[in-house]
């Protein structure tokens, strides 16, 4: 199942919601099982470390249930839960050390006065990231990923990997959506520029 | 004519289909002529893939995390 997906069928949810509500062990059992493996994925690709990402998962359970009494019956389980994992990693996030070291000007692309770009010779086609099998390249895009500034970052996340859309991301981490376009472009391009010049083995 | 700073500024919108006629126009105007922008392009879009195909690793849920969640359960 994939992320924020529903693990049932639409007319099927609040039965199992009802059940949950009724403290069922074994409809609480089948909603863990069912909904925590997406979730704890989810977490991992934010937090980047399994400890984290099992406690923000443990947390996103708690209030689920807590919030389930209250849960409007139109909700989808899928990506209601998928938003309240994220929060709660972005939150686990916000109180983890700074782990980069590189500020965005030092990764964006220059130009002259002209408007032209200045020449960087690594990102060309055939450069030594296109032609690694792809296992490697996950550990080396990981790695990467983490050299950002965490408020690009977080965006990138969310929208190539998450899958949210710039509104959803917006409003999540309480921006414009105009700010979340521009922190994704430069976030990009701040990975590129990662991947491409060899800053990553 | 598009600059190369320019390009950038509009490379999400080219790549998510939303510029319009004439500013597409401009924009594959310039990448006819700027073979930097042409291989830029192409690595920034590589690198929005690999992005993506990095986050899609083997989902586990070890038992031990289900058997700590349904501990906490109201």
């Amino acid at each position: 199942m994939t992320t924020g997906a529903s693990l049932l069928a639409a007319e099927a949810e609040p039965i199992l919601v009802e059940q949950l509500r009724g403290g069922a062990s074994a409809a609480q059992e089948a909603f863990v099982r069912g909904y925590a493996g997406p979730m704890l994925l989810s977490a991992r690709r934010l937090l980047g470390q399994e400890a984290s990402a099992r406690a923000a998962l443990q947390e996103a359970f708690a209030v689920a249930f807590k919030d389930l009494a209250t849960l409007d019956a139109k909700t989808r389980l899928g990506p209601w839960l998928h938003r309240l994992i994220i929060k709660t990693a972005l939150a686990h996030l916000r109180n983890q050390p700074a782990a980069v070291a590189r500020t965005m000007d030092e990764l964006l692309p220059r130009f002259l006065d002209s408007g032209c770009q200045t020449r960087s010779p690594e990102t060309r086609r055939g450069s030594p990231l296109e032609k690694r099998a792809l296992p490697a390249d996950s550990e080396c895009i990981r790695a990467a990923m983490k050299q950002l500034p965490d408020e690009y970052r977080t965006v990138l996340l969310l929208r190539d990997i998450e899958g949210l859309d710039t509104d959803a991301a917006a409003q999540l981490l309480d921006l414009k959506s105009a700010v979340v376009r521009m922190r994704l472009h430069r976030a990009r391009q701040g990975l590129c520029s990662l991947l491409h010049s060899g800053a990553v083995p | 004519m598009m600059t190369c700073r320019e390009i950038l500024d509009y490379l999400v919108d080219y790549l998510d289909g939303t510029l319009s006629p004439a500013q597409r126009a401009l924009f594959e105007e310039h990448l006819a002529i700027c073979p930097g922008c042409v291989d830029y392009l192409h690595s920034y879009h590589h690198t929005v893939k690999c992005a993506r195909a990095a986050a899609n690793v083997r989902m586990d849920l070890p038992e031990e995390v289900v058997q700590a969640v349904l501990k906490i359960r109201v």
